[in-house]
């Protein structure tokens, strides 16, 4: 083990970074000291894909707080990083070569929080880019993204999970769940229909609705069904939407709806205004 | 000729690989002392980015079960799993066949829809050195077709190699913001005893947001009554703030819902305002990110 004395940035402690390399095994080449020799290879399959294994691994526990611009030695392939409470990371800092190639950043231990901000770090060659530009945290043990380099920037190689990207879900399993809410304003007296999507991402369960209304009308309803004009069939009950306040599902059975689907909620009269929610999971 | 310099470490003797950039399937290997070497030089980005391109696959059929070990060629860097027929496949480590599983990486992908492939942690099954590393340490699954993972091989000092991998738990900032209505959902559950009583008074419920929010229902459960008395989901403490629900009565035990005319976002925090502290029950807020 070797161990690196490095400074967290201006205004933090110096902190000792264990700097482990393990060999890499036998990586086609030679040694600088080799006996000279004239072969130049081919480096194919197996050999090729050996050039690019490579096992130093760099450790460091950080305090809680924003840690910028932090050291990591030259090509690691693995940063393991124990924070001490909420720590955040704007930037690193690649020593030797420069800021090049990737690395698995990983959370140890099951303390704290280790999050990286994006395009906040004070050395711009330095900066975390994450999706939609979010806090990208790693809080479980274990938790593990890796980071590539694009242009000038560490890109965090996740996205952030989309409504409608969890796995589907049969009864008696657990699931993930998601919400489609459209607003609705009045537009006349007849009825008609409000488009809640024309494309449902992913089939869903229909587990749960609530009609929240602003504005009724005495002796109006309103029904979420799957095709406009009151055609399709309905996927929840009839909201009562005589008076204000929030109405909720009252179905006998769960309905399912093919990916792609549309939604659309039926309302007797165009002057009601409120807003509609429809409680999904990913059907199996 | 351009060279890279590859270290080992401060322990270890420095390798020098040269290559000729014939194209990228030829990658050519000399040593640094080669009888009329070229000079050693650095490879520019292109020339790095030609010498790491590599699009070795191990593709393996796996009908279902628990495989310990699972030998996997050197240097590919990608490993497809086909449950056949159909089943659970669990996997509880690694064995990369040549150089060992020092630095070793790879995509780990499911092949076809059915079945599944579950990687099952520091399991006991395979040799400490070829184990699997999970976030929350917890079996994680790749369930859907093509779905697909990145797994490194992580070397301590004086500890075994184990393969990571490269995902993490969903926290609640994890979540992509509404778009188009379609919104991830997040629940906040509190439960809050009773105070003194005769007196309004607040209850935390979340505070600080981890980001901007939008209420979509709260859910109040009543063990604890008090005659006339009412709750408010408020963005901030004291009765200011924002109201983020309607006021619900707290008068009688049991369930009581969200009434509300419309959905209420907010920045700040989420507050219970209850005129009675004497109140007792939990409180359920279903939100999601905006």
């Amino acid at each position: 083990m070797t161990a690196i004395e490095i400074r967290q940035g201006p205004s933090g402690p110096p902190t000792t970074l264990s700097d482990t390399l393990s060999p890499p095994g036998t990586v086609l080449g030679a040694a600088i000291d080799a006996v000279g020799r004239s072969f130049a290879v081919p480096l194919e399959g197996d050999a090729l894909g050996a050039i690019q294994r490579f096992a130093q691994y760099a450790a460091i526990d950080l305090p809680a707080g924003t840690q910028d611009n932090v050291p990591i030695p030259d090509g690691a392939a693995v940063f393991d990083v124990t924070p001490t409470g909420a720590v955040i990371l704007p930037g690193v800092a690649m020593t030797a070569r420069g800021n090049t190639g990737g690395f698995l950043l990983r959370k140890s231990g099951v303390t704290g929080t280790l999050s990286i901000s994006s395009n906040t770090s004070s050395v711009p060659n330095n900066r975390f880019f994450t999706a939609s530009a979010s806090l990208y945290s790693l809080e479980s043990e274990s938790d593990a993204v890796r980071i590539f380099r694009f242009n000038t920037r560490w890109q965090a190689a996740r996205r952030l999970l989309v409504a409608a990207g969890q796995s589907p879900s049969a009864d008696g399993s657990p699931a993930l769940t998601f919400s489609i809410r459209t607003t609705f304003t009045t537009t006349g007296a007849g009825a008609d229909d409000i488009t809640i999507t024309l494309a449902i991402p992913v089939g869903a369960v229909i587990y749960d609705a609530i009609c929240q209304i602003s504005i009724a009308v005495g002796g109006s309803t309103a029904v979420v069904r799957s095709a406009a004009g009151g055609g399709g069939v309905a996927l929840t009950s009839t909201f009562d939407t005589a008076t204000t306040g929030t109405r909720r599902n009252n179905a006998t059975s769960l309905s399912t709806v093919a990916m792609s689907s549309s939604l659309f909620l039926r309302r007797s009269s165009g002057n009601i205004a409120g807003t509609i929610i429809v409680f999904c999971k990913p059907a199996p | 000729m351009p060279t890279v310099t590859l270290r080992r470490g401060p322990s270890g003797p420095p390798v020098i690989l040269s290559d000729t950039l014939v194209d990228p399937g030829e990658v050519l290997g000399r040593a640094l002392t080669f009888v009329d070497p070229a000079p050693a030089s650095e490879l520019d980005g292109a020339q790095v980015g030609a010498v790491t391109r590599y699009a070795g696959n191990f593709g393996i059929i796996l009908a279902p079960g628990t495989y310990h070990n699972l030998a996997i060629p050197d240097g590919v860097q990608g490993v497809d799993i086909d449950p056949n027929p159909n089943g659970d496949v669990f996997v509880t480590g690694f064995e990369v066949a040549g150089r060992g599983n020092a630095g070793a990486f790879f995509t780990l992908g499911k092949f076809n829809a059915g079945g599944r492939v579950i990687l099952l942690p520091n399991d006991g099954g395979s040799l400490e050195g070829n184990r699997i590393v999970t976030p929350g340490g917890i079996p994680y699954e790749l369930t859907n077709a093509s779905d697909t993972t990145y797994v490194q091989a992580v070397t301590r000092d004086g500890q075994p190699t184990v393969f990571q991998v490269a995902d993490r738990l969903v926290p609640p900032t994890g979540v992509t913001p509404e778009l188009n209505g379609f919104a991830a959902l997040i629940d906040v559950t509190v439960p809050f005893v009773a105070g003194g009583g005769g007196a309004a008074d607040d209850v935390t419920v979340l505070n600080p947001l981890p980001f901007n929010s939008r209420v979509l229902d709260v859910t109040l459960l009543i063990s604890t009554a008090v005659v006339g008395s009412t709750a408010t989901l408020r963005s901030a403490v004291g009765g200011g703030g924002g109201a983020l629900s309607s006021a619900l009565s707290t008068a009688a035990t049991g369930t009581v819902r969200n009434n509300d005319t419309t959905t209420r976002t907010t920045s700040a925090g989420f507050f219970l305002r209850r005129s009675d502290s004497g109140v007792a029950g939990t409180i359920t807020v279903t939100f999601c990110r905006i």
